[in-house]
Formats: C-alpha cells, structure tokens, sequence
C-alpha cells in the first residue's frame, strides 16, 4: 500500500509539473484582439424583456441590443436607432428610424419591429417588469411607413423619452419562436456568442449602424471573490473592471506595480447615499430631531475617512452632472452645539444635566448586512452619540432588510439609490400616493405642496418651465429633511493601459464599449 | 445485499419528503420576497402583482406546497424563480463542478493524509509525530478564505504556474482543491494516527509480529485494515460534506459548484432552487451514507449488511 502511495505521489508530482508550464500568456494569440472585463455577479438574465439586475441590463439593454433612443454622457436623451424625433402636440411623439440598421441575422429593423416591441412588452401575458410603466404612459402606436412610428399618449409625460429606452426587440423571431433566438438575436454593437456560469463571451457586430466596434470579442469574466477579482487584475488578466473593486482594492491598484500596467479613470457617479426617517415615527416627525440629527452627522469624514475621498457630497438626489440639479439648497452644516440646543427645543434635554452626554434619546438604525453599510452606521452612530442621541445598529441581510423598509418597520435607515436621471423620480419617493406597495415613498413623506409640484413636473415638458419646479421640489426637500444626504459614489474605472478611448458613462454603463480600440 | 440497498434506498422517501416538506416552509416563512428582490425599486405594483401571479406565489401557501410536492411526485422540480430555467437543470449543471471539487481534494487528503497518519503512529510521540501532527493542526487551522488567497498569490501571481481562479482543465483544479484539501488532509492525518495506534495495541499485532512477519506487513496488512472503519466514517461524512457544496472555497476560486447555487438562490428567495438543491442535497448524504456502509463490509468482513 505504501508503494502504491508513493507511486500515486510521483504520478500526482508529474502532472503537476507538466501541466505548470503550458499555461499563461494565452492571451492575444493569434489576431483576436479580445477585451476582457471583469464584472461580480452573473446577469440574472439576458433577456431584455425581464432583466431588472444591473449587469443584466447593462449587457442586454447596451450590447446586445439597441434603443429607439438613449441616455447621452450628459443625461440628456440622445438618438439611437432612431435619427429624430418631433412632438407635434404634448401627447404625440414621431421617430423618424434610420435606414439601414439590421438585426444580428441581417434582417432589416423597421418600424414594424419597433411598434411590435412596445405592443410585446405592453402585452399583461408577457409579464415584463417594464409592461405597467409602458401601459401608463402609452395609448397607441402606429406606423406612418416602415421608417416612421407615432405613439400617442393619453396624457403629457414628461420624461417619456427616458421611459424609451428600450431595447428594440426582433418582432420576426419571437413572432415565430415566442423566444428572441439562440443565440438571441439583438441589433446592438455586440452579439452573444456563448455564455456560462463564470464567462459571457460576445462578439463584435461588424454590420452595427453606428460603425463595427474596434476589437473583436468582448469577454466578460464573472468573479465574485472580491480579492480573486484583485488578484486576477494584478496578474493581468483582466483589462477593465468598472466600480468592480472595493475601496482599498482601488487605492492599492493606484500604485505601483498594478499602476505600471493599468491607470484609474475617476468621475462623479450618479448613486445617492442616504439616511432615511420614518416620519410616522413620534420621534422622528418632529422636524427639529431630524435637524439635530443632521447636523450631527458629519458626511466629511465619512468620504474622507471611510471612503478614501471616492465620493462627492450629495446635497440631494440629483448629482451635480444632471440637467436639472439645482446647487442652491439647504445643507445642514456639521454643529454639534445647535444640533444639541435643538434637541432641548424639542424636550429632549441631557437626562442628568450639564456634561454628560448620556442618552437624550434612542432611535434605531437598521441597515443591510454589507460590510461598507455595517461600518458607515457605526460611524454615525459614534457622531450622534456626541449630541446624545443612542442609536442602536441592526443590520439584516439583504432579503429581510429590504422587506422590513419596503413595511415601513424601521426609525432610521441607511440606503442608496442609483442611477437616478430624470427628476420626476422624486415623485416615486416623496409623493405622499407613493407609498408601499404603490412606489417607493418608504418614510411616508406626506406634504400638499410637494404632491402639487411632482404632478406638475410629470406634465411640463418645457424644460426651463420643469427646471423651475424641480428646483422647489430640490429645495424643499432639502428642508424638510426626509432624508439626510449623504454623497454620490465616484465611478471608478481601472482601465488596462492598452485599452484605448474608455469613458465612462455617469450610470456605469457599458454604453462606451462600442468606442474602445485595443493596442496590440 | 441487494436487498439491504434496496431497503436503503427505500429510507429515501421518508427522507425526502421531511426534507421538502422542512425546507418548503423555512423558506417561505423566511422574511423577504423573491419578487420584491427580482424586480427590485423600479418596476410597478402591477408588474409585480403580475410576476407573483405568474410564478403562482399569490396562492395560499398550502395550495402551493401541495403543487410543489405532486411536482416532484412526476419528477419536476419545478422552475427557477430568477432564472427561469428548470431547477433540475440548474443542479445537474453544477453537481460536475462539486464533483471534481470534492475528488480533488479527497486525493489531496488521502495522500497527504494515509502517509503522515501512518509514519506518526508507527513512532508515537516522536521526532515524525511531532512534525505530521504540527503540519495537520497548521492545516485544520488555515481558513480556506484565507489559504485559497495565499496560494493564488504564491502559485498564480509570483510564481506565475497556475491561473487565478475558474473551473478549466486539471491545472485549474489543483488551488482549489489544496485548499480545500488542507483541512480534512488534517482531520484525517489525525484520526488515521489515532485509530493505527489503538489497532497496534491488539493482540493479533503482537501474534503477527511474534510469527516473524515484517513490521511493514504488520502494520499496512493487519493493524491498518482493522483500524479503516472510523478512517471510512470519516472520508464518508466528509465526500457528502464536499459534495453539497463548499461555499467559502467555490467563492473564492469561482467555482460554479452547488453550494454557490444554493446560496445564491437562498439569497434570492428564489423557493424553487433552494427546496431543489436541499433535495438534491438530502439524498446525495443517503445515498453516500449507504456506500460507506457498504465499504465497511469490505474493510471489515464481520460487518454483515442486512
């Protein structure tokens, strides 16, 4: 048996060695020039009709499809497959297609395949995530020729061209078929070639209307593992990796050696970090608790401290890149002492008198189990314990978490919202008809004025007209204090230095691939 | 025999059933919705209203556990919640990974293992001993979240022989099945040390030794054979163990195995896929419970299965 064993270790060595040597520096063999992105999670699903997930729908929606419409680097709606468009009345909308663009199997795409898609996913039986949005917004489409469609709306929508960005689907597969096809058969810049648990490979659309990518395959390699991800990076074998690596991760790549190979490209990011009140809560409905506590808090160092300065501090939903921020508002400014004066105002004093800063009151601050969420709310539980104010930490996983919020069981919570573009998402949050299961209003904000001026918003599509309300609607908010601002993530891209004319979208999306040439 | 397997097997039913049964209603008392999750924030209440229908979540809980069960009864195991793929499909897609997983790293710790257990139980307490059992409480100390890393920087950045992470061909297995490999390398070095030692104590040693036979024939033909039943117990416990999955590693190493399924799907709430892989799960234990039992048979002819 030991001499079985021993012949078993040798076989087992041999192999080892043998199999060492041949591998690495596989890459860029031959004339393939392959783009390699790392990305954490595997998209839930490729089909544009469901995803909801981030990297699902940056895949699906960006790469392998295209829009009528799309969201440019300003925020602003620029052309996608279609070249115009006019509004002759508030509720009519003409798109004018470009001629010319095809469909991954070379069938010509026509208003046909536009007006289908919009009628598919408005179908109750199709049972998209998009189908109700659309069916609002939506009384009927028709069309003028193959290369002009007409929707008619049953009233103004404002940001209709932002609900437009909808990958146009192939109406002659799923007509036959029911499905898009396999492989799916989009007319985006990118076709799907093969897909796995770990691996998304795709390959360059040559025939894609706006000009053949500049490379040839774009694989994206799925690692979970945060530091695996880091580790595959400094081996490189990956090429980009977009707000893909934790903070640390990001500042030790900054340097040498992964800083030789890779450089950094930082920007403003659209996601809004927040602390959120319950104001059905007896405590926190009195507006001078939700100053104090503001004003407690001190968002400065949390960027500078806990998010090594890749962040920007938020002043409200909007990040400063959008058309429609308005600077001008409200900031609580970090004061301990007239956080604590108006703690006294609204009856809570220190219990035993002058210096000691025992507990004035106690709220609690429920947040998701996500190691960065853990450690920002014991930040700002330290900073408001300094005016007195006790907050208990209870943090849940995701599922629970999120079920809890979406009840309204909790005090106060520490939450993120992204990809925020048009402004008449405050309606979703702060309209007082907008609360659970109807939209997202989870602290129950309940104000007449602001219901007055998100209605009106929707319905303005003037945009200096809409700027003007939206810039009420900014600063009010900003005074009430239904949330606490807290900052906007930086968008953080480690770009491999071969790759050239990377830039990055204010969503994170994948939008610019399509620009990116290799060097050999 | 046959009989006894088949008896065996028979036990599954009973199994299973408290299993689904178990794991239905953990998971859908588990606070947190699928769908709430799936379509998160942006959809509306009338896309998820329509999601819930589709998927059948809008019925009392008993009509859909009565629907689960007459499934299975007909071998569906139903659809995955998120991604809407056979469930049965998504295990048997991932059972090969758990699979290669589990037999590389029991080859790691049968051959790390027998060696060290047996050279520090022929010279108990010294120089040998000493060392094999310093290097198996190295091993059964090292998390593999921390080793898996380790080794990725050693073998795969520095030393540049092995890749990073993912499943591929043997050259990909060899990290992920070190780490893993490591532990129970460790558990088993011990309980081989411990079980020869106890079999070198018995009489027939000391009959075998006086008949003038080799001291490496005594101790590989008589007293290991004798001490494999608690060595069997534990390499079976651990195979079912490695078998369902092996989270931390799998993560690590990206390995598309069942313990990443089924925590993904629990995260997801996606019922279908965790009441699916626990089945899964369940009877992978029976049936690798069963062929230990068998292999006691082998080891040790007095154990008669009936």
């Amino acid at each position: 048996m030991l001499q079985m064993m021993q012949r078993l270790a040798l076989a087992l060595l041999v192999l080892l060695t043998a199999t060492s040597c041949g591998d690495g520096g596989g890459q860029g063999a031959g004339s393939v020039s392959e783009l390699l992105v790392g990305i954490e999670d595997s998209p839930k699903t490729l089909d544009p009709r469901y995803a909801t997930d981030a990297y699902g729908m940056r895949i699906a929606h960006g790469l392998i499809f295209s829009t009528l419409v799309e969201e440019g680097y300003d925020l602003r709606i620029t052309p996608g497959i279609a070249a115009s468009w006019e509004t002759p009345d508030e509720t009519t909308f003409v798109f004018h297609i470009r001629p010319g663009v095809r469909f991954h199997d070379g069938a010509p795409l026509t208003s046909e395949d536009v007006k289908f898609t919009f009628d598919h996913l408005m179908d109750p039986t199709v049972n998209s995530p998009f189908g109700a949005i659309l069916r609002n917004e939506i009384q009927s489409i028709e069309n003028l020729d193959s290369l002009t469609v007409r929707f008619t709306l049953p009233h103004p929508v404002a940001a209709f061209l932002n609900t437009l960005v909808v990958p146009i689907l192939p109406a002659h597969i799923i007509q036959k078929t029911g499905g898009l096809g396999d492989p799916m058969i989009g007319s985006g810049p990118f076709r799907l070639v093969s897909q796995s648990s770990t691996e998304l490979t795709l390959e360059a659309n040559k025939d894609y209307y706006g000009g053949a990518p500049k490379f040839d395959r774009l694989t994206f390699k799925i690692v979970s593992d945060d530091s695996t991800r880091f580790l595959k990076l400094k081996k490189g074998e990956l090429d980009l990796l977009i707000n893909a690596l934790p903070l640390d991760k990001i500042d030790e790549a900054s340097k040498p050696p992964i800083s030789k190979e890779y450089h950094i490209i930082e920007e403003p990011g659209l996601s809004y970090n927040y602390l959120a009140f319950n104001l059905e809560d007896p405590v926190l409905k009195d507006a001078r608790v939700r100053r104090a506590i503001a004003m407690a808090v001190n968002v400065d160092e949390i960027i500078q401290h806990r998010l090594n300065g890749h962040a920007v501090r938020a002043t409200g939903l909007l990040a400063s890149v959008n058309p429609y921020y308005q600077p001008d508002v409200y900031v609580p400014p970090f004061d301990p002492a007239r956080a604590k004066a108006l703690l006294d105002e609204a009856g809570y004093p220190e219990p035993f008198g002058d210096g000691d800063p025992g507990p004035r009151l106690q709220v609690e601050l429920k947040t998701s189990n996500n190691a960065q969420a853990v450690a920002v709310a014991r930040i700002l539980q330290a900073q408001l314990a300094a005016i007195g104010v006790e907050a208990n930490i209870r943090s849940y996983e995701w599922g629970t978490f999120y079920s809890d919020i979406r009840s309204g069981a909790f005090q106060m919570t520490t939450l993120r919202w992204v990809g925020i573009i048009d402004p008449d998402f405050y309606y979703d949050v702060f309209h007082s008809a907008q609360v659970p299961p109807n939209g997202s209003n989870r602290g129950h904000y309940a104000n007449s004025e602001m219901d007055r001026l998100l209605e009106a918003g929707r319905v303005t599509l003037d945009f200096a007209a809409r700027k003007a309300i939206y810039s009420k609607v900014q600063k009010k908010i900003a005074e009430d204090l239904p949330y606490v601002s807290l900052w906007h993530a930086n968008n953080v891209s480690i770009v491999h230095n071969r790759v050239k004319g990377c830039r990055q979208h204010p969503t994170g999306s994948f939008l610019s691939f399509r620009d990116i040439s290799l060097q050999p | 025999m046959i009989a006894y397997t088949i008896r065996r097997l028979l036990l599954l039913i009973p199994v299973a059933l408290g299993v689904v049964t178990l794991v239905f209603f953990l998971i859908h008392m588990t606070p947190g919705d699928p769908v709430e999750i799936m379509l998160g924030d942006n959809a509306l209440s009338a896309d998820k209203a329509a999601l819930r229908r589709d998927l059948g979540l809008d019925r009392p809980i008993h009509e859909q556990y009565v629907h689960y069960l007459n499934g299975l009864l007909h071998g569906d195991m139903g659809i995955s919640l998120q991604s809407r793929k056979p469930v049965l499909d998504e295990i048997l897609r991932s059972f090969p990974a758990s699979f290669e997983l589990m037999a590389g790293a029991m080859a790691v710790a049968l051959l790390t293992a027998a060696p060290l257990g047996v050279l520090a139980a022929v010279k108990p307490f010294g120089l040998v001993d000493g060392a094999a059992m310093l290097i198996a409480l190295i091993g059964v100390s090292m998390p593999s979240f921390w080793l898996g890393p380790l080794l990725i920087l050693l073998f795969a950045i520095r030393l540049d022989w092995l890749p990073v992470n993912e499943r591929g061909g043997f050259n990909h297995l060899i990290l992920p099945a070190l780490t893993l490999g490591a532990s129970i390398a460790a558990i088993l070095s011990r309980m081989i040390r411990a079980s020869l030692l106890d079999a070198l104590q018995e009489e027939y040693v000391r009959t075998a030794r006086a008949k003038g036979l080799f001291e490496r024939s005594v101790i590989l033909k008589h007293a290991l054979r004798n001490a494999l039943i608690p060595i069997v117990t534990v390499v079976g416990l651990q195979v079912g163990g490695l078998l369902s999955g092996a989270i931390i590693t799998e993560s690590v190493f990206d390995w598309p195995g069942l313990g990443s399924l089924l925590l993904d799907g629990i995260y997801a709430r996606d019922y279908t896929l965790v009441q699916g892989c626990i089945l899964f799960i369940a009877t992978i234990y029976v049936v690798v419970n069963l062929l230990t039992d068998i292999v006691y048979g082998w080891a040790d002819p007095r154990v008669r299965l009936r």
